[in-house]
């Protein structure tokens, strides 16, 4: 473990992002009620812009998004508080941002120039944390918040590339063979944890883009994995993953008339079936594939 | 600038050809005759030739990136091809809508109507929209907007 219990906070800046509470809100439901339940205190940042995203804008113009980055770093650093982050894309450009620019003087010099000119400056004060590193840590406390471990359930963890690489950077776990999903599911929720292929490979959201056909052909191979593997569900960190795998399920059967349904689910709300929180308020009637399979059999678990 | 600014030929002329990339990447194990980063590289380095469209297929997985023998990062090169894809006028459509939506609102996805309700329900707050002044200024300072609108006319 990187961070140890000393560094613990039980407050933080909430970095939302634009992808999650437009898109994906039963991610940040589930997420503010688990943390909540935890006694960790989120504060909302006013006046954030998108992070910007790692691939449209640092694409377009790296300086543009290394700027607004620092600037949303600036009004963490405004509040005294380090930031916690629900969404992979947010925490890659946040933590590269902050790590960069507290490493490189000449980089922070050009980009505070910049930053001047609307009043703000950027001064490597905070850290940028995932919510993930925030539930691992906590484990023990998660534990005993369980009512209701998922012991007959296999779930097929799936861990977002902006999660964990560039790991020179990130430094959250090994980055071509990580345990810190795995290690919630089994250890705080009382799941499986199942081996699949195609596991480490990424949902191929990022090629919807410029690609979608060979976008959904990514996500199929690693479907076809998940499908071979009894999985009950898949859980995950990421929005953009979310998304992803929700919709792609739907668009694949279309497309190649195949039918997976296998429930997708963020890991918060995987933690909160195991705190035997109310599958209404973590929101599954917001998913695109079906969430009763798995509910049933959790029901029947008792 | 920084991590993505790499003087190329002197990060890629290590490259031993060895296809780790390749044989890392989802998208070339998936469709070999659209995306073939060792074969991409070796183009550039041989023939000059610079890979502007297919930059922006790659999935920035940093797959690669964290196998390369020789640290090439190839993710770094897509970024970089894709920076100067941008400043050329050529960005993909969807991603110039999103472009747009940022230098609008501050904000790259917009909250609907619907969504808006849903959250209500859940008994999230609603998200601040349009904001916000100061990310256009800095926007324009950076030469965002220039490179926005320089692609939209083409």
């Amino acid at each position: 473990m990187k961070h140890g219990k000393s560094e613990e906070k039980s407050e933080y800046a909430l970095f939302l992002g634009c992808y999650i509470p437009t898109r994906v809100p039963s991610m940040e439901k589930s997420y503010r009620m688990v943390l909540d339940a935890l006694g960790v205190r989120l504060v909302d940042m006013n006046g954030a812009s998108c992070c910007p995203d790692p691939m449209v804008v640092k694409g377009i113009d790296y300086k543009s998004w290394l700027v607004l980055a620092a600037r949303n770093l600036c009004l963490a650093e405004e509040m005294g508080l380090d930031i916690l982050t629900f969404c992979n894309g947010c925490f890659e450009t946040l933590k590269s941002a902050n790590t960069m620019l507290k490493g490189n003087r000449k980089l922070r010099e050009d980009v505070n120039e910049v930053l001047g000119k609307v009043g703000r400056e950027f001064k490597g004060k905070i850290e940028v944390r995932h919510a993930v590193e925030v539930l691992n840590e906590r484990k023990e406390e998660l534990k005993g918040l369980v009512e209701k471990p998922l012991t007959d359930i296999a779930v097929a963890v799936h861990y977002g590339c902006h999660l964990l690489r560039p790991s020179t950077i990130l430094n959250v776990d090994n980055p071509l063979n990580p345990t810190i999903l795995d290690r919630i599911v089994e250890e705080v929720v009382g799941a499986r944890s199942v081996n699949y292929r195609r596991k480490m490979w990424c949902c191929g959201a990022g090629a919807r883009m410029g690609d979608p056909e060979l976008s959904l052909r990514v996500l199929r191979e690693k479907l076809v994995g998940i499908s071979k593997s009894g999985a009950d569900c898949i859980a995950l960190v990421c929005p953009f993953c979310h998304v992803q795998f929700d919709t792609g399920q739907i668009l694949i059967r279309r497309e190649f008339k195949e039918d997976y349904r296998i429930p997708v689910l963020s890991l918060p709300q995987l933690v909160g079936l195991a705190m035997n929180l109310e599958p209404k308020q973590l929101a599954f009637d917001l998913h695109k594939v079906s969430v009763a399979p798995l509910l049933e059999k959790i029901g029947g678990v008792a | 600038m920084g991590e993505a600014k790499l003087d190329l030929n002197k990060e890629l002329l290590v490259c031993l050809q060895c296809g780790e990339c390749s044989g890392s990447c989802p998208l070339f194990i998936t469709a070999p005759e659209k995306y073939n980063p060792r074969m991409i590289v070796e183009r550039y380095l041989l023939l000059g030739v610079k890979p502007y469209d297919v930059s922006w297929l790659c999935l920035t997985c940093y797959e690669c990136h964290e196998r390369c023998p020789m640290g090439v990062s190839i993710t770094h090169f897509m970024e970089e091809m894709r920076n100067e894809s941008s400043r050329s006028g050529y960005i993909p459509s969807g991603a110039r809508e999103l472009a747009a939506n940022l230098l609008r609102t501050g904000m790259e996805v917009e909250v609907t109507k619907m969504m808006l309700r849903k959250r209500l329900a859940l008994g999230l707050n609603p998200i601040p929209a349009g904001i916000n002044e100061e990310v256009a200024k800095l926007l324009e300072i950076t030469g965002f907007k220039d490179i926005l609108e320089g692609a939209r006319k083409k």
